[in-house]
């Protein structure tokens, strides 16, 4: 069957969404407990039942599974319970398979709930132990970073990236350092923000940050935190009848890549956003220059 | 934009949410911090996505965040 560039393009919509605040720990909560939440609030914004949501899409097993979280969620309509595991990339790939189960026409709400505890309770020892030891045999690491001192630790490998990019453009320090100057000023107004309440930072403040994997600092390293984002997805025939303005999906690109960056028999990284912003691109029938604005995986 | 000029890029435009290349408009997993990295570690861009192209960013905490205008946005995980 020969498949359309257009395949989905203006066919779904985004029509409501719930957040939690994003805090460092949350102990006594729960990965399903925030996930609900979330699912919830996402629901109310879009106005409409828990009876509406037909799809439940989640990271999946292991993880947040999707049947029990529906269960525990009391979503009683549920037809497809998909779980998204392509670790960083799952958001995207669940919404690409949100919208794909709804424009053929199988689903007509789909709830996306995602998110985790950090309960340091829950989390004890012996699964911090266990979480270092896969961490330390993660496939890549014993012949990408391995021979170059690397193993297990923050920001592992990007530092490298970042020095070669340092000495093959003339790329600077105070450059890239700019980067989390800017996005620490976009977010002094987000009230679910971590670092809003923390005041805007400096190029000087960033630089003189310790050291979290040379010559990268803490100020451009992310930090770990607790907290679930929910979003509802329907179709685009069904999508104006909500409380807010629906947000139409106008074209979507997944591709699996690499396990590890150090994995891509490339010199240089090249990220797996390079071959699926070119798939939503042509699905979209818009270009790098007609976007407004970029939200980019840091 | 050729490879590799991303520190010209930098010293010559301004990422803000209020400037001409408006880039990680919440702030991003910087500033957010990073939820499951599981998974839901991509869920921010979206959300933000979302809350930008419906207009919503304008009323989202004391003042805002929106991109004036925003039509058009995309976001990757």
């Amino acid at each position: 069957m020969a498949t359309s560039s257009k395949t989905l393009r203006g066919k779904t919509a985004i029509v409501g969404y719930g957040e939690t605040p994003h805090v460092r720990n949350w102990p006594g909560r729960t990965d399903y407990g925030l996930c609900a939440e979330a699912g919830a609030m996402a629901i109310q914004d879009a106005g409409i039942e828990p009876t509406d949501i037909d799809c439940l899409v989640t990271l999946g097993a292991g993880q947040q599974p999707p049947g029990p979280l529906a269960h525990y969620m009391g979503l009683t309509n549920v037809k497809w319970a998909l779980g998204s595991t392509m670790a960083g990339s799952s958001a995207g790939a669940a919404f690409a398979a949100a919208g794909s189960l709804l424009a053929s026409g199988l689903v007509k709400y789909v709830l996306g709930t995602f998110g985790g505890a950090r309960d340091t309770g829950i989390l004890g020892e012996g699964q911090r132990m266990e979480a270092r030891t896969v961490a330390a045999d993660s496939p890549g690491t014993e012949f990408g970073r391995g021979p170059y001192g690397v193993t297990v630790a923050a920001n592992d490998g990007y530092g490298h990236m970042y020095t070669r990019h340092m000495h093959e453009f003339g790329t600077t320090r105070e450059q890239l350092a700019k980067i989390a100057v800017n996005q620490r000023f976009n977010t002094l107004n987000v009230p679910r923000s971590f670092f809003a309440s923390h005041g805007p930072i400096t190029v000087d403040d960033v630089l003189g940050a310790r050291y979290t994997n040379y010559p990268i600092t803490l100020l451009q390293s992310v930090m770990p935190v607790a907290g679930a984002i929910s979003w509802v997805m329907t179709r685009a025939d069904l999508a104006k009848s909500h409380p807010h303005p629906p947000v139409y999906v106008l074209g979507v690109g997944v591709r699996e890549h690499s396990p590890q960056p150090d994995m891509q028999q490339t010199r240089w990284v090249e990220p797996g956003v390079k071959y699926t912003s070119r798939l939503a691109y042509e699905m979209a029938g818009y270009g790098p220059n007609d976007m407004d604005f970029a939200n980019f995986y840091d | 934009m050729r490879k590799g000029d991303i520190g010209p890029f930098m010293d010559s435009n301004d990422t803000t949410y209020k400037g001409n290349h408006p880039t990680n408009t919440n702030g991003g997993q910087l500033s957010m911090g990073q939820l499951n990295p599981g998974g839901a570690s991509g869920c921010q861009q979206i959300l933000e996505t979302v809350r930008q192209l419906s207009g919503r960013a304008a009323t989202d905490g004391e003042g805002g965040h929106q991109v004036e205008g925003a039509k058009l946005g995309i976001w990757n995980t």
